[in-house]
């Protein structure tokens, strides 16, 4: 009944000089606005998202005829579905900025990452501290002093220096090197470890003798102390979380004496990484001194956003800064005397540490201090009644809690005019995750970072930072969706070779070709998502049946061409197959999503109500794009399944390996498909290299990339910014150097003045 | 009035003379036992009423991805039940059990089911708008209101004679270090999910901490309160509010803090923890046993009333390799009824879950109440629960609620059918046997008819 008062009062009203968008309009309140709201905004508690997207208008009207109104999809039909898709296409569907709330830059607290690089590089500016400088690349391996032995591990006479890529030595019963003394031998291995991911790495000692272990410590306390143990088998592991892209000391100090054997091996297991051999790209000749890497384990940021932010602020969070605030006060304890340049016998210590406390306050601040907040979070710590160590943990904890500390941006909130501290600020926080250092202070207190021209070579010297090379690789690993998931485990039975080392050199051969085309190749958005060339190790090599793999010294992972392994675009990577399929055969809905959402910068919603994939409820003779195909035929599901799919089913010629294939359960593939674009255009495409074509020809697929860097390098929505939306200037970066592109983001932002829309 | 007390004393005596023999049973009791003796009621100052009044605690317990409903609900209604297989290793608390039949969590809206049934569970309520499948504009999904165990322990904070150190805790095993409406049950408030303990020395630490490291933060927190005041005063009002919240923690933490002094006189020792026990799959056994010692000592000591515990997360990927199981949880719980070797597992997940539930319940029934008569577990009520009615249809009908203890004044000893109510039912329940009649909790819509008649 109702529903035919609905329809008959349309046909009454509708008079035939009406244009066809008052139609249109009136179909939408009559039918559509209950739920969407009058104007397309949503309605709480009924579909509560603007009615906005990228559907072209032929689709709009298809979705419309077959599903709407939900549940009574009868009642618009034919010419209704297309006057009201038209109205709702010219009226607001493509205009997304109608409905956004007020684009505001938010305050937000350090996300960890910000907060642990924070902290390890406010330690690491005192001169007594030496900061950690980038390790040179070239000088790959430890250095290995061995020596003869008397007595126990007392070193006697030094027989030889050499440079070991990895240790890993049995040498049985006899010795390392011809003519030294079988019954007692030491080797000192030294250097640094450059970890490649940021996370928990376990390191493991196996020996037969004795040995002591130091990583990320002072020469005092051994890591892993067992000197005392000897002539026994066993392995010794500590487990830390150490941020990627720092370089950190390692020394392994080992000695035989009078036992039958000697061997030794050092291996870690990385994050998302299995235990191995620590492999000789990781390991650098060079000293440097230990960075402060908080421990403390830290409730994760909001990613609901898509990315980390801090605007969480929650109880186990302050609790776990709090602990974190205390670590740091212990370890500015143990080591006061070296920060601040003095010893207990100087005269002079506490006005040298006082000095020290009033700097690194300063570098935690952002900012000079004014005389009052010298005398508040310094001077007024030190009293008699107090132990200088008790005021050393006084000053840290209440420093690193205060929120001039943890807010970094609270200055750019609360100012109102241009200030290099601001800039200086930003600029650290969107290249690195961290704070300006000594050089950047004395940069700005001699008013040498004022002009732009300043301010852009400074950011050209943050970005050949070893650190600004880490956050741009967690942002290449966020976007591909690999920097949570463990690495992709198959069916043993059905891919009996793919075993734990195949997948670990996966994950290392995409992180290697990304650093390898933005860093080492200065290569474009473009060259990124063509990946010519893939790392192979010999191990890949053998699974994806590579049979003429150049033998490489200088890389356990020489480049190979993309083309010969069968590979058409970055999608194509191995890892990445195989990381969207599942355990026993491939996933096109999983895959299509990531190419849709990722690489094309399709918008697609989550599904109405979740429907899992099972294979068994299909005839085992279909292949999977029938399985799929039957799956999500229904025509709610086709309003996002028809991107799903035809970009699914275009990598159907890997399987669930990531290997080639040329047949589905007994039958030849067939990978055509039509991809409706989003202006509506039907292209007809057959494969992975008509994908890449097309991404490379799209725009979203650009404008997508840029602002998912955005968003992770400043936390930050970009219409937040002025800049970013006036002068249009993320569609000018896009032909860019990856390298500018991110200079050129990061710099804009940061000297956006104060110019936010507010 | 007076006469329900003394009924009550009654009833506590017997669970006393009741609980007495099994708590002998424990080898644990002498360590437990000592530092009580001053608290027992007759020893006390005359005229201390709030002490006598009962106190009742409340355990949510989690485990993920649905059961196997037909080897976990009784066939038979009524008192006359009979235990199937997934809960036969609670037999010894049949009498203590009530199985919450045909009750569905309603919620719909935004979100799959696994993420519903995760977040609305305690909440009752719908999503915010999201899209937690990542790579979105729009703020994700967490729920739109406080849980049912924030809403207890708000309500008894607010009174000084229930009111405890930390008011709720939450512990976890097996959690992962993600933040979505997956892997969260409990929220603070609209878009405030609250992170569960998922490290038994992190929790530990939070318990009984480092009493000079508690010294230490204290002499700094007046001076952090003015810190916090003074940046806040230089932003607008919009930007202030997160500090605002800062400042709330800070203030929570300085009453915390400053009771810490109560640590000199603890009613029960801290458990002994295993020391090196990496929060690994592999571990889990030995971590759910010692979540659940200090889960349980926590109660001893009155630090809280309202407890979480909570097995992984919605889509929980546990490998079970302890049972021989060498699938992950949530894949197999996919597997169709037919494939009988899933069908099996699926079954020996639950009973090991259910295992865990009976060494917590035996627990609390061997550790005597403090300052009172009867065991820990005549005053607690746990609640088992799940994200699923069942795995592989993903439904969040007949959600598997399983009541157990004494605590709340239900009559338990029963399985009884709920008759297709709204869980929010149950939720009003638990308010009002806590002396917090609330009419409606989570969607209104959803709390209609009140709270379920379980006395």
């Amino acid at each position: 009944m109702a529903s035919l008062a609905v329809i008959f009062g349309f046909v009454c009203w509708a008079k035939p000089n009406e244009s066809s968008l008052l139609k249109g309009k009136a179909i939408f309140e009559k039918q559509c606005a209950e739920c969407h709201g009058s104007k397309g905004q949503g309605v709480a508690g009924e579909y509560e998202k603007p009615l906005t997207g990228d559907w072209p208008l032929e689709k709009l009207i298809r979705v419309v005829e077959k599903t709407m109104p939900e549940l009574e999809p009868n009642l618009c039909r034919g010419e209704e579905a297309r006057l009201v898709s038209k109205y709702v296409f010219e009226t607001f569907w493509q205009k997304p900025e109608q409905f956004s709330q007020s684009r505001e830059i938010t305050l937000a607290r350090l996300t960890n990452r910000q907060f642990r690089q924070s902290v390890a590089d406010l330690f690491a500016q005192s001169p007594g501290a030496r900061m950690p400088v980038g390790v040179d690349r070239e000088k790959q391996g430890l250095r290995a002093a061995y020596y003869d032995v008397k007595k126990m591990n007392k070193r006697h006479q030094k027989k030889k220096d050499r440079i070991d890529p990895v240790v890993d030595f049995d040498f049985g019963s006899g010795v390392p090197l011809e003519g030294m003394n079988k019954e007692g031998f030491s080797v000192l291995w030294q250097g640094s470890i450059l970890p490649p991911e940021t996370g928990w790495y376990e390191f493991f000692v196996h020996s037969y003798n004795g040995f002591s272990f130091w990583i990320n410590a002072d020469g005092k306390k051994a890591s892993i102390d067992e000197t005392v143990v000897g002539g026994k088998e066993r392995e010794k592991s500590i487990r830390l979380f150490l941020l990627g892209g720092r370089p950190y000391p390692i020394m392994l100090d080992f000695f035989k004496f009078k036992d039958p054997i000697a061997k030794i091996r050092l291996s870690w297991k990385p994050p998302h990484g299995n235990k191995e051999i620590i492999p000789k790209e990781f390991l650098f000749q060079q000293s440097v001194p230990p960075s402060l890497i908080i421990q403390q384990k830290l409730p994760p940021d909001d990613s609901s956003y898509g990315f980390p932010r801090g605007t969480m602020i929650e109880q186990a969070w302050d609790e776990a800064i709090t602990f974190a605030a205390l670590e740091a006060g212990r370890f500015a304890n143990e080591r006061i005397d070296r920060l601040a340049q003095t010893n207990n016998e100087d005269d002079k210590r506490r006005e040298k540490v006082e000095n020290f406390f009033l700097e690194f306050v300063k570098y935690a601040f952002r900012e000079p201090l004014t005389e009052k907040q010298k005398e508040f979070f310094v001077l007024s710590r030190f009293e008699e009644s107090k132990s200088l160590s008790q005021s050393v943990e006084e000053i840290v904890l209440l420093t690193l809690k205060s929120p001039r500390f943890l807010y970094p941006e609270w200055q750019a909130l609360a100012k109102k005019d241009k200030d290099p501290y601001v800039v200086a600020t930003r600029l650290s926080l969107y290249l690195w995750d961290s704070l300006p250092g000594r050089t950047f202070h004395q940069l700005m207190e001699k008013g040498n970072f004022l002009k732009k021209s300043q301010m852009e070579g400074q950011s050209k010297r943050m970005l050949e930072d070893d650190r600004a090379q880490a956050k741009f690789q967690d942002f290449l690993l966020h976007w591909l969706e690999i920097d949570q998931n463990d690495p992709p485990q198959k069916d043993k039975e059905l891919f009996p070779k793919f075993d734990d080392q195949v997948i670990s050199d996966l994950r290392r051969s995409l992180i290697t070709y990304l650093d390898s085309v933005v860093w080492e190749n200065r290569g474009t958005l473009e060259d990124l998502l063509r990946a010519r060339e893939i790392p192979l190790s010999k191990k890949m090599a053998g699974y994806y049946g590579v049979k003429n793999l150049r033998d490489s010294n200088a890389s356990a992972f020489p480049l190979y061409p993309a083309e010969d392994l069968g590979r058409k675009g970055l999608f194509t990577h191995p890892y990445l197959l195989a990381n969207y399929s599942y355990v026993d055969q491939t996933s096109p809905i999983h895959r299509g999503v990531f190419v849709s959402r990722k690489i094309l910068g399709r918008s697609l919603r989550p599904p109405q109500e979740a429907i899992s994939f099972k294979s068994s409820d299909f005839d085992p003779k279909w292949t999977m794009r029938q399985k799929v195909t039957a799956l999500t035929k229904p025509a709610n599901c086709m309003a996002c399944h028809d991107l799903i799919n035809s970009t699914g089913f275009l990598l159907e010629g890997y399987d669930a390996t990531g290997r080639v294939r040329t047949e589905d359960a007994g039958r030849t593939l067939d990978t055509k498909v039509a991809y409706f674009d989003r202006e509506g255009n039907e292209l007809s495409m057959s494969g992975p290299a008509d994908l890449l074509k097309h991404s490379l020809a799209s725009e979203s697929s650009e404008m997508f990339f840029i602002e998912e860097l955005f968003k992770y390098v400043a936390k930050q929505d970009p219409s937040c910014y002025k800049n970013m939306v006036n002068k249009n200037l993320l569609k000018d970066m896009r032909t860019n150097k990856l390298t500018d592109l991110y200079l050129q983001l990061c710099l804009e932002a940061a000297t956006d003045g104060f110019a936010y829309v507010r | 009035m007076a006469s329900l007390t003394s009924a009550e004393n009654q009833m506590n005596l017997d669970f006393h003379s009741l609980n007495r023999r099994n708590a002998l049973k424990g080898l644990g009791l002498s360590a437990l036992s000592l530092p009580l003796v001053s608290q027992v009621p007759h020893l006390q100052a005359k005229g201390d009423s709030s002490s006598r009044k009962p106190k009742q605690r409340v355990i949510f317990m989690f485990s993920p991805n649905g059961t196997i409903p037909k080897h976990f609900w009784p066939e038979k209604d009524g008192e006359d039940f009979e235990l199937k297989s997934i809960t036969r290793p609670l037999e010894p608390f049949r009498d203590r059990l009530l199985f919450l039949k045909r009750l569905h969590n309603k919620v719909r809206g935004d979100g799959d089911n696994h993420m519903r049934g995760m977040s609305c569970l305690l909440t009752g309520i719908e999503l915010f708008p999201g899209n937690i499948q990542g790579g979105s504009d729009t703020p994700a999904g967490w729920p739109k209101g406080i849980s049912i165990d924030h809403e207890i322990s708000n309500f008894l904070q607010a009174k000084e004679e229930t009111r405890t150190r930390f008011g709720v805790l939450h512990f976890g095993v097996g959690v992962l270090d993600k933040a979505d409406p997956w892997t969260r049950m409990s929220y603070a408030g609209p878009n405030q999910p609250v992170a569960p303990l998922g490290d038994p020395y992190e929790a530990y630490r939070k318990l009984y901490g480092n009493v000079m490291e508690k010294k230490q933060i204290n002499s700094i927190l007046d001076d952090l309160k003015t810190d916090l005041s003074q940046v806040a005063d230089k932003l607008s009002p919009n930007d202030r509010k997160l500090l605002v919240e800062h400042s709330l923690l800070v203030d929570r933490m300085d009453k915390e803090f400053s009771r810490s002094d109560d640590l000199k006189n603890l009613a029960g020792k801290p458990p002994h923890l295993k020391e090196g026990v990496e929060n690994l799959n592999d571990n889990l056994p030995t971590l759910s046993r010692m979540q659940i010692d200090l889960l349980v000592n926590s109660f001893v000591n009155d630090f809280t009333r309202v407890a979480t515990l909570q097995f992984t997360k919605s889509v929980g990927q546990a490998k079970m390799s302890w049972l021989d199981i060498n699938e992950r949880h949530h894949t197999l719980s996919h597997e169709p009824d037919k494939n009988k070797d899933a069908y099996e597992k699926l079954i020996r997940i639950n009973t090991w879950f259910a295992e865990e539930l009976a060494y917590l319940l035996k627990k609390l029934e061997s550790t005597p109440e403090p300052g009172q008569t009867g065991s820990m577990l005549d005053h607690t009520l746990v609640v088992w629960t799940n994200e699923l009615g069942k795995g592989n249809s993903h439904t969040l009908n007949d959600i598997p609620f399983l009541l157990a203890g004494g605590g709340f004044g239900f009559k338990m000893g029963r399985s009884l059918s709920c008759q297709n109510n709204p869980h929010n039912r149950l939720l009003l329940s638990l308010a009002h046997a806590v002396g917090h009649p609330l009419k409606t909790f989570g969607n209104p819509k959803l709390s209609a008819g009140g709270p379920l008649d379980l006395g």
